[in-house]
């Protein structure tokens, strides 16, 4: 899966390239409009990371004409400018979301992969923690490329927890990805299940730990020797 | 306001004046300028002596006419009132005479020499003017002779009048008697019709300053590009008015400098920072990292504030977002939880159910809340907790377990550059700031004791606390523009 960073501070371009290779992703840097048209002709891409200033011009009047181009493609604006009517005439102009700046690598990664996930949609790149592998499209772990058991709940769990690895998520949210609406569910078998995770993965002494706070969620990390 | 009164006021007040005073002026000024063709006028004079001359000559004349009686053959006489009287003793030199009735005889009381002197103009002269006495005794300086025909109360008469003077009561007298004299019947409701016509052309003429004043009312920061309508105005007025859409020109341009100077500062700011934050996050884990994230979060929340402060300078700033309260606090203490993952020291949020809506700038708030945790993850000793919580009523409070701060010092921890003590690390701007923005806010912030010991800091929304139902109403992901 293919994403162009049109960035014009190499410094940071250089960073989030590197991050999004990390995660399985290929990056490709471009550092005008003019050269992210170009790249855009040459090689079909599920996303675009667009800085809103470049040298060029406003990044927001390109969006249209990188539709046109590639009318599948996901548009995630990061930018400096955060007064309202800047990210209003962002998300107008045709992005599918806003960043501003700093934003942390490990919140963009999640973005990219919300913003990816749609039905019908290509396959992202496995979640790698530590040893820890994980598909989120089949919702499979793997450690050392072998696979591992878990049951269908854990395994939505590790799907959210996965797909926002090295960031908090809620209970509040995880409750409604793993048991949906289901008012009859107790927070209690939540916690279970959460510490039946984190047990198997101490066991499977993969290099990931699921570390929580209370009152702020859970988190997947790489565990931190 | 101290204001220099109405101009209608002093406008009818203005021409009620020059109104009576061109009235009652008018004679007085037409003896001043009579002219010199006038048979002897060189001797009534003109200028201010013939002013002065018509003045006495008023005072004088209705004292003999005054005095005018009818005999039984319905001739004219003279009997002299006490007013009479009286002047004629103040005025030793003056004298009189009236020739009257149907042949024109002297009336009784006459001054004979004065009689004599006017048979030599005419048997019955029905002209006006000076005239001599004889080469025996002309007048004194400043007395003067005047004859006239008068339409007295007995009938028309000559009047012939030696030796009158000026005085300055007789400019009293003057006004009371042509007040007197006045017919009121049309110069009255002339008068009442110049007033009224001067003070509504006033209210008429200053009415397009009324539309102004309120178009004006409803021009603040965010409306800075309206102006004030320019035509059918006064002359008097277009140039005020014209200068102050070119003061709001000015100040439009000054703002819109301003505004665009801040995005860039911003942006200037946080890419180097984001350049930092992405780069100790790629380096290796370690324990230098989680200083540098630290620092880095902390350089990030000084910048936003300042940043947010210089923002939200003017008033009518928007503050017009509405903010999930619970939600950016979530946010906030996750990243801190995430710095204090491998620490001493934990943070807990205090989960809730419901959002609380407010009203503000959200990255204000965020820096706000991020300078209050991060001075509280501080203060907290080895192996305690930080409590974050969001109240029902929009108190967002953040707790510590450290020393708390003392009751004295609850007001002037809020002052720039306040510290606790030289060892202490940091500014001192921090509070300062956060209590400038939340001000900004219209918001408060203030420090309590934990119970058990510790400080408490709360940050209170106010007026700007959106009811939770309306906020409960709004759908999910409105709350964010």
């Amino acid at each position: 899966m293919r994403i162009l960073v049109v960035e014009d501070e190499r410094e940071l371009a250089g960073q989030i390239v590197g991050e999004i290779r990390r995660n399985g992703f290929i990056a490709d840097c471009a550092e005008t409009i003019a050269s992210a048209s170009e790249a855009l002709k040459l090689h079909p891409y599920a996303l675009a990371l667009l800085d809103r200033r470049l040298p060029d011009g406003d990044a927001t009047q390109a969006i249209p004409a990188m539709r046109r181009v590639q009318p599948g493609i996901r548009v995630i604006m990061l930018s400096a400018l955060d007064a309202v009517e800047e990210r209003v005439q962002g998300l107008d102009a045709g992005a599918d979301d806003y960043l501003t700046k700093p934003c942390t690598l490990v919140e963009l990664m999640a973005r990219i992969r919300a913003s990816l996930r749609r039905p019908g949609g290509e396959l992202l790149p496995p979640v790698q923690v530590g040893a820890l592998t994980f598909h989120l499209h089949a919702r499979s772990a793997c450690v050392h490329g072998a696979p591992v058991a878990f049951h269908a709940r854990e395994l939505a769990l590790l799907d959210a927890l996965a797909r926002k690895v090295g960031q908090f998520v809620r209970r509040q949210a995880l409750m409604e990805e793993i048991y949906g609406y289901d008012d009859n569910v107790q927070p209690h078998a939540l916690t279970m299940a959460i510490s039946r995770v984190r047990q198997r993965l101490i066991e499977l002494d993969c290099g990931a730990e699921i570390v929580s706070e209370r009152g702020v969620g859970c988190m997947l990390r790489e565990k931190f020797s | 306001m101290k204001t220099a009164g109405s101009l209608s006021f002093r406008l009818t007040v203005l021409v009620a004046f020059s109104v009576s005073a061109i009235y009652l002026l008018t004679p007085v000024a037409l003896f001043s300028l009579l002219p010199d063709t006038l048979p002897g006028s060189e001797k009534m004079g003109g200028g201010i002596s013939g002013a002065l001359n018509l003045i006495g000559l008023i005072k004088a004349q209705n004292l003999v006419v005054g005095a005018l009686k009818r005999d039984a053959t319905g001739a004219p006489l003279i009997e002299p009132t006490p007013e009479l009287r009286a002047y004629s003793a103040a005025n030793p030199s003056f004298r009189y005479a009236v020739l009257g009735g149907p042949r024109c005889q002297p009336a009784a009381g006459s001054d004979p020499e004065v009689v004599a002197a006017i048979k030599k103009i005419g048997d019955c002269p029905l002209g006006y003017g000076p005239f001599e006495l004889g080469d025996a005794s002309p007048p004194a300086p400043a007395q003067w002779t005047f004859y006239s025909a008068y339409y007295s109360p007995v009938g028309a008469v000559a009047l012939a009048l030696y030796g009158y003077r000026f005085h300055w009561e007789d400019v009293l007298y003057y006004f009371h008697d042509q007040v007197h004299s006045t017919a009121w019947g049309y110069f009255g409701p002339t008068f009442i019709a110049l007033i009224l016509v001067s003070a509504l052309s006033v209210r008429r003429g200053l009415a397009p300053l009324r539309r102004a004043a309120r178009r004006l009312e409803a021009i603040d920061m965010n409306a800075l590009d309206s102006r004030l309508a320019a035509d059918d105005l006064p002359s008097e007025v277009a140039p005020f008015v014209e200068a102050v859409n070119r003061m709001l020109e000015r100040v439009e341009s000054g703002v819109a400098r301003r505004k665009r100077f801040l995005a860039n500062a911003a942006h200037e700011l946080r890419t180097p920072l984001a350049v930092l934050s992405a780069r100790v996050e790629a380096s290796g884990a370690s324990e230098l990292k989680n200083d540098l994230k630290r620092d880095v979060n902390r350089l990030g929340a000084i910048m936003e504030q300042l940043l947010a402060s210089a923002r939200l300078g003017g008033p009518g700033a928007e503050i017009t977002q509405s903010i999930d309260l619970a939600e950016l606090a979530w946010r906030i203490v996750a990243d801190y939880a995430l710095l204090c993952l491998d620490r001493d020291r934990r943070i807990e949020f205090e989960e809730r159910e419901r959002p609380v809506f407010v009203l503000g700038d959200r990255r204000a708030i965020e820096s706000v809340v991020a300078n209050l945790i991060d001075n509280a993850l501080r203060a907290e000793p080895d192996d305690g907790t930080v409590l974050v919580r969001v109240r029902d009523d929009a108190v967002l409070e953040v707790i510590d377990h450290g020393e708390g701060v003392d009751v004295e010092d609850r007001e002037t921890i809020f002052e720039p550059f306040w510290r606790k003590g030289e060892s202490t690390p940091g500014t001192g701007l921090g509070l300062a700031i956060a209590r400038e923005l939340m001000t900004k806010l219209s918001g408060r912030i203030w420090v309590e004791d934990t119970p058990g010991g510790g400080a408490t800091f709360k940050l209170s929304f106010g007026d700007h606390c959106v009811s939770r139902d309306l906020g409960a109403a709004m759908p999910r992901g409105a709350k964010e523009l």
